[in-house]
């Protein structure tokens, strides 16, 4: 790995000034900022890396207000095991509880876990050596080469490469809003899909921490992954739901370069009682607009799956 | 077959061989992270070493320019293949293990894999700079056409990536040769090996039903997660004679090769490290382990190079596509066995285990059937290398149990009844006597695995998955094929085991001291181990079944040793050996006790409970350190009989089957091993915690390689796209099958005790899959990934 300088920022300020010469990242957990360095993947590499875990009070879970708070810097582990996550938000609980392996939920924060780059192994293999479009170049090599694992909702931007947070869809199906230091955008609204970021911070925009609204009365939520292991992958296909209250929100993601709502999946089962057949006719309406690529077909079964069973989990 | 030609092969009890937990000096060393590997060494002054990879699947270096790359303060020294130095690199022979020494043209300018080292390494002050002058390296590369699909790439007008190489010739000592003869001469990337046994004509004509089906064998990866790479330098040795020494660390068995290369007397290469990372077979020396001597000479300073993680995804396994045809009469017995296969010749330099080998010791001689044709075609590709010997070696058995299965479904029978009345009996494929450790064998697993077989797609689970279970057999073999040269010291009243080493993770010599221990009637804790890379002595020759042949020559040394020490009792008890006084160290002479063994003839003692005791009345002894003062030594010179496992199946002895359940989720396309369950017979279990690790391990491997590995190319650049442990997907301990059982003892073998070895007899391509096909009456090939289950059945 090239040298970088290291910078242990005290507050947001600092962090957010040494952003703006545009040759400095931030760091949290790191743990997909380090592989990326090591692994050289992008046309440039930074000349600074600025601690954002120095920060103080960006790390915390209370209740405030109406709604549960959550700070930038917040480790998957600590929201996978807090006891008012797990009752009450419980899709998030358990989308943190999925995320890679024991040891990453130790050091990876809730804010990098929605900032994190995509997955495709074009644009991961080391040494820059496929320059695509989300680094610059010209062209998508996944939409020619082996997509098996990328988008079923088409491209954004020409790019098939799909978002392989965890916790997004839990955040959108719990409608929860992503608070920096410039704005308070919905979770939907967070993502983007630019060379080479993923969601749609300005630069020098910091994530401060995440809003979630307490459920409505009688609501539930529940999250599903699909990965080829139990452990220490990134996903096929997660889902996350709240039912209840009269309303129903249903987020599917690595389905597509951002996280997808399934609004027509929502409408199928707002305000009924779900039982198996309701929640197999949402799964279908969750994936009626679907526009998988040969190889991706198997991923829209998966999908319909999910939709599926975890409004089951639900009942 | 037993243990008739050893000393004291037909032991009845047993103190410490086959005991479980009985933890060694080496196991310590690896539990407590004490061990160190080659990629631990770091020293003072060191430099760095990184070799250019090629980013083509297919390449040759047209033009380098190294200017820019030398100009980087901190680079030491650029060497590319056309110095001087690199040409000269010398052949290492095989010197022991050391498939893949250095022969001319150690480094080309040509790499016919993506990530092959190529032209250029750099030397520099740490691994920064090393990356950064490669990227300064002007390279004007020439992009040739590449084959990574074996099936376009056998096709007549494909691009040819190599020229006609010579026929494969034997492989190691004792394989014989692969493939037969008359083959046709090589046709574009395709070389032909064509085996015919017996009329196969005849045979199907005799047969009542004819079915035909293919088996295809996804390549897999070995994958040490322990970087391979080497410390090296040379330093001013008083004590060796005139010349430098070579310290170098990282190859801990290929010394005899790295003194080869650097042309210098092993004598004078000196190395610490005995440990060996995780690997399966997999003997091959890297270059990152032969190349640093040389840069080290030329730098005057220690040099590393290792190699990084994506560097470390060689093949365990080729990949391959077989079409079978087999004849069966109403019964299901076989009558003839058609094998065509499409098999991966990989690289440069890939071993023929995988492909030719494989029609040498195939599973079909263990049938009755004596009609077999077996067609390969074996085709150059750029995907890469398998090194000397693999995951699954012979690797055709499924292609036989796939066989068994498919005639068992459908005739409406059980695979384990059609399996039992094709395979023969022990002494030859006409002997129609049932093989008692086979049956005994089949007995424990239907008993552990409460086995109740049921048609295809007949069972419903509780949660709604579907469940299928499979059944397979092997014989359990023994293919060590090298003598042993052990030599056994009584030193000081402690018994010490010399080895060369290294430790390669089956703890053969833990083995080896367990044997000795019991045949001296010691603990195994008294067995002193003594490493030295200047030694002779090593239990290899394969895996398990290396620690059970080496262990018989063991048993015979350490007999040997005992009666010089029964002699030695006798004598010293007779005429006492000086304990002190003046010309001696020691002080002033005492008076001794009585010994018990005064008068008495060595036949008359014994060895037990650490002791040298009178065999009449074992209540008189002597501590082993008085009883014997000298210093003794015996030495062997030999190697038990030849395992039967070297007639290709065709005579049986130790046997192992293993059987698979599943659960298919037929939404999702997801399949859980619910458990495998496995009833062996190795003969004599000799470390017992060794071999059901081993086990343990290769059920692992064999579900990691039928569900969720796999080896992906992009088609258009030849490039790996699954090198690192996200996209290359071993199991992880939460997807790790439950493996249920049974070691069984019929000392039916003829190594140590009546013992064979496990070796990759249970390794296998197909129980998974079998079970899968048993669950949901379609064939998925391997991995049977989630996308490939639900495409078989037409969801996606």
């Amino acid at each position: 790995m090239k040298a970088f300088n290291h910078v242990n920022a005290k507050s947001l300020d600092e962090a957010r000034t040494a952003l703006a010469d545009g040759k400095t990242e931030l760091i949290a957990g790191g743990t997909d900022l380090v592989g990326t360095l090591k692994d050289n993947i992008l046309r440039t590499y930074p000349a600074t890396v600025v601690n954002l875990k120095t920060v103080p009070g960006l790390d915390f879970i209370r209740e405030e207000g109406g709604l549960l708070k959550i700070g930038a810097t917040t480790r998957l582990g600590d929201i996978a095991a807090n006891p008012v996550i797990k009752e009450k938000y419980t899709a998030l609980a358990q989308a943190a509880s999925r995320v890679a392996s024991p040891h990453i939920r130790e050091m990876g924060t809730i804010g990098g876990n929605l900032a994190q780059l995509h997955r495709c192994w074009y644009f991961r293999k080391p040494e820059n050596r496929f320059d695509c479009k989300r680094k610059g170049g010209d062209r998508c090599f996944a939409m020619s080469g082996d997509n098996r694992y990328h988008s079923i909702f088409g491209a954004v931007g020409s790019c098939i490469a799909v978002h392989p947070s965890d916790t997004a869809p839990a955040l959108v199906a719990l409608n929860a809003r992503v608070v920096t230091t410039s704005r308070t955008i919905e979770a939907e609204n967070f993502f983007d899909v630019k060379v080479p970021g993923n969601t749609v911070l300005e630069k020098g925009e910091i994530i401060r921490e995440i809003w979630i609204p307490a459920p409505p009365a009688g609501a539930k939520s529940a999250f599903l992954k699909f990965a080829i292991r139990k452990s220490i992958d990134f996903p096929v296909v997660n889902c996350a739901v709240m039912t209840g209250g009269g309303a129903a929100r249903i987020a599917l993601n690595a389905v597509a370069p951002k996280p997808y709502r399934a609004v027509k999946a929502e409408a199928v089962v707002a305000g009924k009682k779900i039982d198996e057949a309701l929640a197999a006719a949402a799964g279908e309406a969750a994936v009626a607009d679907a526009r998988p690529l040969a190889a991706t077909r198997w991923k829209v079964q998966i999908a319909r799956t999910l939709v599926k069973r975890a409004l089951l989990q639900t009942v | 077959m037993a243990d008739l030609a050893g000393i004291n092969g037909q032991r009845e009890h047993f103190r410490v061989v086959g005991k479980p937990n009985l933890p060694g000096v080496l196991s310590w060393s690896q539990v407590t992270g004490v061990a160190k590997f080659g990629v631990d060494y770091v020293v003072p002054d060191m430099l760095e070493a990184k070799f250019l990879r090629s980013p083509y699947g297919n390449a040759r270096i047209k033009k380098l320019d190294t200017a820019k790359a030398k100009a980087i303060p901190g680079v030491v020294d650029i060497v590319t293949w056309e110095d001087e130095d690199m040409k000269n690199l010398g052949g290492g022979g095989m010197g022991g293990f050391g498939g893949g020494g250095a022969r001319p043209g150690f480094l080309g300018n040509l790499a016919d894999q993506e990530g092959m080292e190529v032209g250029v390494i750099v030397v520099a002050e740490n691994a920064d700079l090393c990356d950064e002058a490669l990227r300064a390296l002007e390279i004007e590369w020439e992009v040739l056409p590449h084959v990574v699909d074996l099936r376009e790439g056998r096709k007549p007008d494909a691009p040819v990536i190599r020229p006609a190489t010579p026929a494969p010739k034997g492989g190691m000592g004792g394989f014989g040769m692969g493939g037969g003869g008359n083959n046709p001469p090589k046709k574009g990337n395709v070389s032909f090996s064509n085996m015919l046994d017996g009329d196969i004509e005849k045979g199907f004509r005799e047969a009542d039903h004819i079915i035909e089906y293919d088996v295809n064998t996804a390549a897999f990866a070995g994958h040490m997660p322990n970087p391979l790479g080497t410390v090296a330098w040379w330093f001013d040795d008083p004590l060796h004679g005139e010349g430098k020494s070579l310290r170098v660390e990282g190859v801990p068995w290929g010394h005899d090769q790295v003194a080869g290369m650097n042309r210098v007397a092993s004598e004078k290469v000196f190395q610490e490290c005995m440990f060996v990372g995780g690997r399966y077979c997999d003997w091959g020396i890297r270059k990152s382990q032969q190349i640093t001597p040389m840069l080290a000479r030329r730098a005057g300073r220690p040099v590393r190079c290792i190699n990084g993680r994506h560097d470390m995804y060689d093949f365990n396994l080729n990949e391959r596509y077989v079409h079978m045809k087999v004849g069966y009469k109403s019964n299901g017995l076989i009558t003839a066995i058609d094998d065509f296969s499409i098999a991966d010749g990989g690289v440069r330099g890939s071993t023929m285990f995988g492909n030719t080998m494989d029609q040498t010791y195939g599973p079909y001689f263990t049938t009755r059937c004596k009609n077999v044709k077996q067609n390969m075609e074996v085709v150059d590709s750029n995907r890469g290398k398998m090194w000397l010997s693999g995951q699954h070696n012979p690797m055709g058995w499924d292609t036989l149990m796939v066989s068994l299965y498919v005639i068992a479904e459908k005739l409406g029978k059980d695979p384990i009844e059609i399996a039992t009345l094709n395979l023969h009996g022990p002494t030859s494929q006409t002997d129609p006597d049932p093989v008692p450790s086979y049956e005994a064998c089949v007995a424990a697993v239907k008993k552990l695995m409460n086995w109740q077989w049921h048609p295809t797609g007949a069972k419903k689970l509780p949660d709604g998955r579907l469940h299928g279970a499979s059944f397979r057999y092997n014989q359990c073999p023994r293919h060590s094929v090298s003598g042993y040269n052990p030599k056994i010291e009584l030193r000081g009243g402690v018994i010490h085991l010399a080895s060369k080493g290294p430790i390669i993770g089956h703890y053969g010599l833990e083995a080896n001291a367990m044997v000795i221990a019991e045949e001296l009637g010691l603990e195994f804790k008294d067995i002193k181990i003594d490493l030295d890379h200047h030694e002779i002595y090593r239990p290899f020759g394969g895996g398990s079944d290396g620690s059970t042949a080496s262990s018989w020559a063991i048993k015979e040394c350490a007999n040997k040793l005992k009666k010089m020490i029964l002699e030695a009792a006798v004598e010293e008890a007779d005429n006492p050996p000086d304990t002190g006084g003046f010309g001696g160290f020691g002080g002033f002479g005492r008076k001794q006790a009585p010994n018990p063994f005064k008068g008495l003839k060595p036949e008359e003692l014994d060895m037990q409970d650490g002791k040298v005791i009178v065999k009449a009345d074992p209540t008189k002894g002597l501590p082993l350190a008085q009883a014997v003062r000298s210093n003794l030594f015996a030495t062997y010179s030999g190697r038990p009989p030849a395992a039967l496992w070297t007639q290709r199946g065709k005579a049986l002895d130790t046997m192992n089957v293993a059987t698979c359940e599943v659960a298919v989720d037929t939404e999702t396309g997801e399949v859980e091993i619910l458990r495998f369950g496995v009833a062996a017979d190795p003969g004599k279990v000799m470390r017992r915690t060794s071999l059901e690790s081993q086990i343990d391990q290769v059920m692992d491997f064999s579900a990691g390689c039928q569900l969720k590995e796999e080896f992906v190319f992009d088609k258009n650049t030849g490039v790996r796209l699954s090198t690192n442990m996200i996209e290359y997907k071993k199991v992880g301990m939460l997807d790790m099958p439950r493996v249920d059982l049974d070691l069984l003892e019929t000392r039916a073998g003829n190594a140590c005790y009546g013992s064979n070895g496990i070796s990759h007899s249970l390794a296998n391509t197909h129980l998974v899959i079998m079970a899968i096909h048993n669950a949901i009456g379609k064939w998925v090939e391997s991995p049977a990934t989630p996308e490939k289950v639900l495409k078989a059945l037409g969801k996606a």
